[in-house]
């Protein structure tokens, strides 16, 4: 059966994105259309005192402008979604600044006229009045009394402040031999995609009907959000082609769809906005900045008994996304360990500066970091080799499935086996003699070496494990569907219950489909773009957070073999046969080893929409089945009880990654000299494009811990607008990842597969701090700080005292 | 975008009437790439844009052994870099010029816009500087001739006049045959240097004729490292005396903190690139 | 006030009326309707835009329409003949060096322009030549592959 699952099938999306004929969200011309563009503060913070449109109003092309009057009047707030659960009394936050603003870069007003030039014209005409306050763009700044607050409702900066505990903590204290210590920063970034955020909104006022066009990652966000905000039930959402989203485009885009959609309403006519690069690098959202002080209760043999660590995340000027970095180091909090205790402790501060959003691993590469940074301390405390720590600690494969001690449950994975594997594959043995040499020539020569889970599949009702407060769950588990259709001509459609951007959903779910219905990939397509009027979706109905190989290929899976029953069901009325001897392959059904006993898709398709006599009493007309997933072993744990345990994610891929390195003593500058994954994502449905996610993560880890990343001065402007101010990297300065897989299928999932999506983005950033502390070994050199640029790796090589200060 | 009227001269003697015409309200294009840039992001706004993309012979190079390279103003990077007599007579030119932005930008930029934006980042300045090349100015009634480095007076400020255009880059015939060129961008290859070093060394019997040395990326021009080069002129080459050359270079640089790097990282790059390129430039005098 | 430009694109000869602001990916995109070549960064960093003027490879975003008058100008449109794809699209397609697709426009057309004028590209030379494309999905391991093969045994793309 299994011809196309785990085949190299080709390409469905790669004709049409060759030949230029993907279908975006700017490719979208509209009747009438107007463009628009987003008035936004040139300030970090400030009081507003006016807005005067009146001088845009004035160019006859200017068709409608927005103000915060028109946004506080016209709008209501977005209710504070499961991001900002917790905070101790509600805050509206309207879809853009209304008295306030608290970035450069907010959000404020717009403007819609018949070209882009008038409306950028039209930009600069309208008159703002600002009175500045003083901006705090450093966290530990910030909680001070004597710093400016953002939001006065909340009399501080420190927006939530909450803390969880498994196990006998203070009793791992107690009996460990001894504690090590470290404290350990992550700064801001992001995957900043290609494409940027676009919205078309068309408003329908005779039928109070609002459709949108929008590169969303999460219809849910986009279509909840229109309708508090803007008071409407009848919302269409329509998502295509999405050029990469990587978790920027699931949550600040809300705001702009609603603008857009207001400024159509106001104009009568479709608007389209598109957003420049610069506008996105500010305020188009960015992981957090994380700093954390981690201690690990340690038994000289190496054990770790416990772990503890306070966090401090710098969300910027918004309290939408308060405890996403926070709430999500759940997911992997024992990351692939079996350490019995763990204590979390988190600070959420708001800061004058661009909003967090949930960036690829959200709060998950922290978390992976904290753990193989101790790791790599521990070691060194005990003398013992990071190997062999490692080792010591790792949760055995005889042990799955394997219940965490915040209650998570592991599907499958064999830890060590992905380390020995690594470990052989790089000839670790012969690379640290190698190192040794090369050390007495001068060289710097790192080695890294770390494992990571990767958790997949949301469980929407994990944050209440974090908050007391929530009494009601948000929605639990996932849930997701899939329409699959044979049409009338025997070919296949499908329907999927998510938007994609670029991981080959079209292809996957053809596979899957293909293997069950007994038919190829070439006889199925998948109607893009996801339409909220007619895609089968539900909670789980995301782009993000890992969801697709869990919710979406489960539901494929499920609808396949519905549709397959039907099919059989009707094929065995007309071949007068019995329906459990039929075998169905390239789309013939048939009694095998009969010559005339079979019959096609295609002529099933004509009974069954054409020929009403044909089709049995007590068959449905049609073939077309619909299948809603959720995962079939969520319990226990999938609502947390008193004992917070949780089910924070549903399925475990894992990765052991080898990082070696050469550092540039003099300048600082490091090259990757070898990068090497062993990967667990389970059964693979099509290697090139799990391949695909794991290079594409594991180049952007390895970017933000080498230099990428976002800076502000201390009055919270941002400094880097640009690509090349940010710091991204081409084809020339990325390393060639490469990848073996390992894997433990998974005995939860339909096929057994695992996920592959957030990936290696998790151990990377550890992977390259531990490379670069193992180069500069001989120098007495720690790394803690990310990222570690030329200058940062020069600095601590050279033992240079002076450190620049700058705020991220 | 803001908007502009757009003229087109035919010759260049237009070119010179249309500038004067409407002065400061004027900007010349060439290639562009910079230009449009900075009409974006609005830091130029002028209401008219001249373009010089059909004037004849603006982008013509040639080489003749008396007098050397002589590279129109309206000549791409990407056409010098690929020019065969600038491979084989002036390799620190083709290597420059190899490694300026990448190709796309390379196809279209020109070698005036580049030199007379004045940007102290850019690549092509300091090894010109090192070839003692020469830029021809010239306005309606006037030509004159001016060195490289004493083009660049400011952050982008130039030695050009109202009402003139450059014109032509003379570089005389290669005078040393030890070169090299450094362009450090530890992040993109198609990010402005950190900092980039050129030089231009001629040697005999292990000591030092004669050197040129300019750096750019590290003050509000691009330098001329004249104490640096007094360093090696003359003496017998050895590590030391190349140490101290990278040294002195530091103490005539001015670099800015930036997204790049500090001040101080910057000057010590200085050091060490100055000591590297002064070994590339000597190895290839063997 | 407008300009009237004479651009052949793809071959095809169009006469338009242009604001001399209208940059050549806007032109491209809007007045003619070949949405192919994307903007990802209209500074000229990204590549995205990336298409042949006078057979060079260019930025798109960083050139006025009205500097493309009499110029010929080929887009991503254009390389495939019927439906049939080039060599180096179908090695993209092969090697699936793609995944949400923005960058693949300029991609191609900077790994086309790339092998008509070195056929025979070491891995080192792919990569700086395709330094000015950015890709924030696909950590460009197997765009380099689909390169490489293309330039395999292959006369021309």
């Amino acid at each position: 059966m299994s011809e196309f699952i785990g085949s190299r099938t080709r390409s469905k999306e790669g004709p049409r994105h060759v030949t230029g004929r993907g279908l975006y969200t700017d490719d979208f011309i509209l009747p009438g259309m107007l463009q628009a563009m987003i008035l936004r503060s040139p300030h970090a913070h400030a009081k507003i005192l006016s807005v005067d449109p009146a001088q845009a109003l004035a160019n006859p092309n200017v068709i409608a402008v927005i103000t915060p009057d028109d946004i506080n009047q016209s709008t209501k707030p977005f209710k504070p979604g499961r991001y900002a659960a917790g905070l101790k009394r509600p805050i509206d936050e309207y879809a853009g600044a209304v008295d306030k603003v608290r970035y450069v870069g907010e959000p404020l007003g717009a403007v819609a006229a018949r070209d882009r030039g008038s409306a950028e014209d039209a930009l600069e005409l309208i008159s703002v009045e600002y009175e500045p306050i003083r901006p705090v763009v450093d966290v530990r700044e910030a909680i001070k009394p004597s710093s400016a607050t953002l939001f006065e409702e909340l009399g501080s900066n420190l927006a939530w402040h909450g803390s969880l505990q498994y196990g006998d903590i203070d009793g791992a204290f107690k009996s460990a031999d001894r504690v090590v210590k470290e404290n350990l920063k992550i700064h801001r970034y992001s995957s900043t995609p290609l494409e940027p955020f676009v919205v078309i909104a068309s408003y329908d006022a005779a039928s109070k009907r609002l459709t949108v066009w929008v590169t969303a990652q999460v219809p849910e966000v986009i279509y909840d959000g229109l309708r508090e905000a803007l008071g409407l039930q009848d919302v269409r959402v329509i998502i295509p082609d999405v050029g990469g989203g990587f978790g920027q485009k699931i949550h600040l885009i809300r705001k702009y769809v609603v603008m857009v959609a207001l400024l159509s309403m106001k104009s009568g006519r479709p608007v389209k906005w598109v957003e420049d690069r610069s506008e996105h690098m500010m305020a188009g959202g960015h992981a957090c900045a994380q700093e954390f002080e981690a201690e690990a209760a340690v038994k000289n043999d190496g054990t770790v008994l416990g772990l503890r660590f306070k966090e401090y995340d710098d969300v910027g000027g918004s309290i939408s996304t308060l405890t996403i970095h926070f709430t999500n180091k759940l997911n992997n909090l024992s990351n692939t360990y079996r350490t019995p205790s763990i204590a979390m402790e988190g600070y959420a501060v708001v800061t004058n500066k661009c909003p967090v959003i949930p960036n690829r691993g959200i709060g998950k590469p922290g978390m992976c970091y904290i753990w193989e940074r101790m790791m790599d301390r521990v070691a060194q405390d005990l003398n013992m080799s990071p190997i062999d720590v490692r080792r010591k600690n790792l949760i055995q494969p005889s042990e799955m499935p394997y219940r965490t001690i915040s209650g998570n449950v592991y599907d499958s994975g064999d830890y060590p086996g992905l380390l020995s594997t690594l470990l052989e594959k790089i000839d670790y043995d012969k690379l640290r003699e190698e190192q040794k040499r090369e050390r007495e020539k001068g060289r710097l020569i790192g080695i890294g070496i770390v494992v990571g889970v990767e958790p997949g599949g949301r469980n929407a009702a994990r944050d209440m494990a974090i908050f007391p407060e929530m009494k009601e769950p948000p929605g639990s588990g996932g849930v997701n569907g899939a329409t699959i259709k044979l049409e009338k001509n025997g070919t296949i459609a499908l329907h999927l219950g998510s938007p994609n951007c670029g991981q080959a959903h079209e292809t996957t779910t053809a596979q899957v489909a293909a293997d069950i219905l007994g038919t190829t990939p070439d006889q199925i397509s998948t109607s893009i773009p996801f339409d909220s009027d007619l895609s089968p979706w539900g909670v789980a109905a995301a782009n993000s957070g890992n969801n697709f190989h869990l919710y979406d290929i489960g539901a494929i899976h499920g609808a396949a073999k519905k549709l397959r029953e039907k099919v059989v069901k009707l094929a065995s009325h007309l071949l007068n046969a019995d329906a459990a001897e039929l075998t169905i392959e390239n789309g013939v059904v048939q009694v095998p080893g009969s010559a005339t006993k079979k019959v096609t898709f295609a002529e099933l398709g004509r009974v069954a929409y054409n020929n009403q006599h044909l089709i049995p009493d007590d068959m449905e007309a049609g073939l077309q089945a619909t299948y809603y997933y959720t995962f079939p072993h969520a319990k226990p744990n999938i609502v947390p009880g008193p004992d917070r345990l949780v089910r924070a994610q549903f399925t475990f891929s894992a990765g052991a990654h080898a990082a070696i390195i050469e550092v540039d003593k003099a300048t600082g500058k490091v090259e990757v000299l070898r990068y090497l994954i062993v990967g667990d994502n389970g059964t693979v449905i099509n290697p090139d494009v799990v391949n695909g996610q794991v290079y594409g993560s594991a180049a952007h880890g390895i970017a933000v811990a080498l230099g990428e990343g976002f800076i502000y001065s201390p009055e919270g402007q941002p400094l880097t607008v640009t690509y090349l101010d940010y710091g991204k990297c081409s084809t020339a300065e990325t390393p060639k990842v490469e990848v073996i897989h390992r894997p433990s299928p998974s005995p939860f999932t339909s096929l057994g597969q695992k996920a592959a999506g957030e990936g290696a983005a998790i151990p990377s950033p550890a992977a390259i701090a531990s490379a670069v502390e193992d180069a500069l070994t001989p120098l007495g050199v720690k790394i803690t700080d990310l990222p570690l640029t030329p200058e940062v790796v020069w600095r601590l090589a050279n033992h240079n005292p002076d450190s620049v200060r700058r705020s991220y | 975008m803001i908007r502009f009227d757009y003229l087109e001269p035919a010759t260049l003697s237009e070119a010179f009437s249309l500038l004067e015409q409407h002065g400061d309200n004027a900007r010349v294009i060439a290639g562009g790439t910079s230009l449009i840039i900075w009409m974006r992001q609005r830091l130029l706004m002028p209401k008219v844009v001249i373009g010089l993309g059909r004037i004849p012979e603006f982008d013509t190079i040639t080489f003749d052994r008396q007098e050397g390279l002589r590279i129109g103003a309206g000549a791409r990077h990407r056409d010098i870099e690929l020019s065969p007599a600038v491979k084989q007579h002036y390799p620190l030119l083709h290597e420059t010029f190899r490694k300026v932005a990448q190709p796309r930008i390379r196809n279209m930029g020109t070698i005036g816009g580049n030199l007379a934006g004045g940007d102290p980042l850019t690549d092509p300045g300091a090894s010109l500087i090192a070839l003692d090349a020469g830029l021809t100015l010239a306005s309606s009634n006037a030509t004159r001739t001016v060195s490289v480095e004493d083009f660049f007076v400011d952050y982008y400020q130039t030695a050009l006049e109202p009402g003139e255009l450059l014109t032509e880059i003379r570089v005389p015939p290669p005078q040393r045959p030890g070169w090299s060129h450094i362009k450090f961008t530890p992040r993109s290859i198609e990010d402005f240097a950190t900092v980039g070093v050129a030089m231009t060394l001629r040697g005999k019997a292990g000591s030092c004729e004669d050197v040129r040395l300019a750096l750019n990326s590290v003050a509000s021009t691009i330098v001329r490292a004249k104490r640096a080069e007094a360093v090696l002129r003359g003496q017998r080459l050895s590590d030391d005396l190349l140490r101290k050359a990278g040294e002195i270079a530091a103490t005539e640089v001015d670099p800015m903190d930036d997204n790049r790097g500090s001040a101080d990282y910057k000057r010590d790059l200085v050091k060490v690139l100055v000591r590297r390129a002064a070994e590339q430039a000597i190895q290839r005098l063997s | 006030m407008k300009k009237t430009i004479r651009v052949t694109v793809n071959g095809r000869l169009y006469e338009e009326d242009v604001e001399p602001r209208i940059l050549l990916s806007h032109f491209l995109r809007e007045t003619i309707g070949l949405t192919g070549t994307h903007v990802g960064c209209v500074v000229g960093e990204c590549g995205a835009c990336s298409v042949l003027l006078d057979d060079k490879l260019i930025k798109s975003c960083l050139h006025f329409a009205v500097q493309a008058d009499g110029c010929s100008v080929t887009t991503i449109e254009g390389l495939a003949k019927d439906g049939q794809l080039s060599v180096i699209q179908e090695a993209f397609v092969k090697h699936y060096a793609l995944q949400c697709g923005y960058c693949t426009p300029g991609m191609v057309m900077a790994s086309h322009a790339l092998l008509r004028d070195h056929p025979q590209p070491t891995e080192d030379e792919i990569r700086k030549a395709l330094g000015g494309n950015l890709c924030m999905c696909t950590g460009y391991v197997q765009i380099v592959e689909a390169v490489k093969d293309a330039a395999k045994g292959s006369t021309h793309v």
